[in-house]
């Protein structure tokens, strides 16, 4: 039980991360001054 | 740091998740973007709190990212610099906008950030940087539209503030505004090259060389 619930999570998680990184690539500019490399995967 | 942070958590999540390395590069920057933006805020808004300009920060800060957001602009080149001179402009800008400015001025001040800014939209907007370009004209032209709708709300907002007296609120926003537009122009651009070699020169010793003297 414990485990699927970790399990639930961190897939929820990586939703997330997957969801914030897109909107990184989209055309506006999210930063303040800086802005980190963009993968090579999101640039595809 | 942020970036090293980013990377071990990445990898402990594509570990847990059976991910391949494509998926966990994107996890990495995803935790960059929030751990980044994250932190900053909550300094600036700390400092700003500890200074008691915590609205007028705010505010500056509100307007500089929906400019910033939809008109580009220049960036430094590591996180480190953008965190110092993100937190020294914007606790300057808070700071001086909690001072008391005569609303014709305020006025005066609208009009002509408005105008510079319908310039810049024309001009440059969408300012991309080496890692991110707009090149698309269909998209420019999207970008330049949104930005066209942003100012329209934030004069309308001015005018607002300036018409019934809200002093402060009026000045930090025409402030944060004309610090997104400063940074779009090509002016902002070498101000920016300037501080990151700067910067760059401080962290190769230039701090210890001060400090001997």
């Amino acid at each position: 039980m414990y485990k699927k619930i970790v399990k639930m999570l961190l897939s929820g998680a990586a939703s997330l991360l997957v969801f914030v990184a897109s909107i990184g690539v989209s055309p506006n500019s999210m930063w303040i001054l800086y802005e980190p490399d963009v993968p090579k995967s999101l640039k595809k | 740091m942020i970036r090293t942070i980013s990377r071990n958590m990445a990898e402990k999540l594509g570990k847990q998740l059976r991910c391949d390395q494509e998926r966990v590069e994107v996890f990495a920057y995803g935790l960059q973007i929030i751990l980044g933006t994250g932190l900053k805020l909550v300094l600036m808004l700390l400092i700003a709190l500890i200074l008691d300009t915590f609205h007028t920060t705010l505010i500056c800060l509100i307007t500089y990212i929906a400019f910033r957001n939809f008109g580009g602009g220049v960036h430094l080149s590591t996180y480190s610099k953008c965190l110092v001179t993100g937190l020294a402009v914007f606790t300057v800008l808070g700071k001086l906008a909690a001072h008391d400015i005569e609303t014709g001025t305020l006025s005066l001040l609208l009009i002509v950030t408005s105008l510079l800014w319908i310039y810049a939209i024309i001009k440059w907007v969408p300012a991309g940087t080496e890692k991110k370009q707009v090149k698309d004209r269909h998209v420019r032209q999207k970008q330049k539209l949104k930005t066209g709708w942003v100012l329209m709300f934030w004069a309308l907002d001015c005018m607002v503030l300036i018409r019934y007296r809200f002093i402060y609120h009026a000045f930090a926003s025409q402030l944060g505004s004309l610090a997104a537009l400063l940074l779009i122009t090509p002016w902002g651009y070498r101000v920016a090259n300037a501080l990151d070699n700067k910067l760059d020169n401080l962290g190769k010793g230039g701090v210890r060389e001060c400090i001997k003297r």
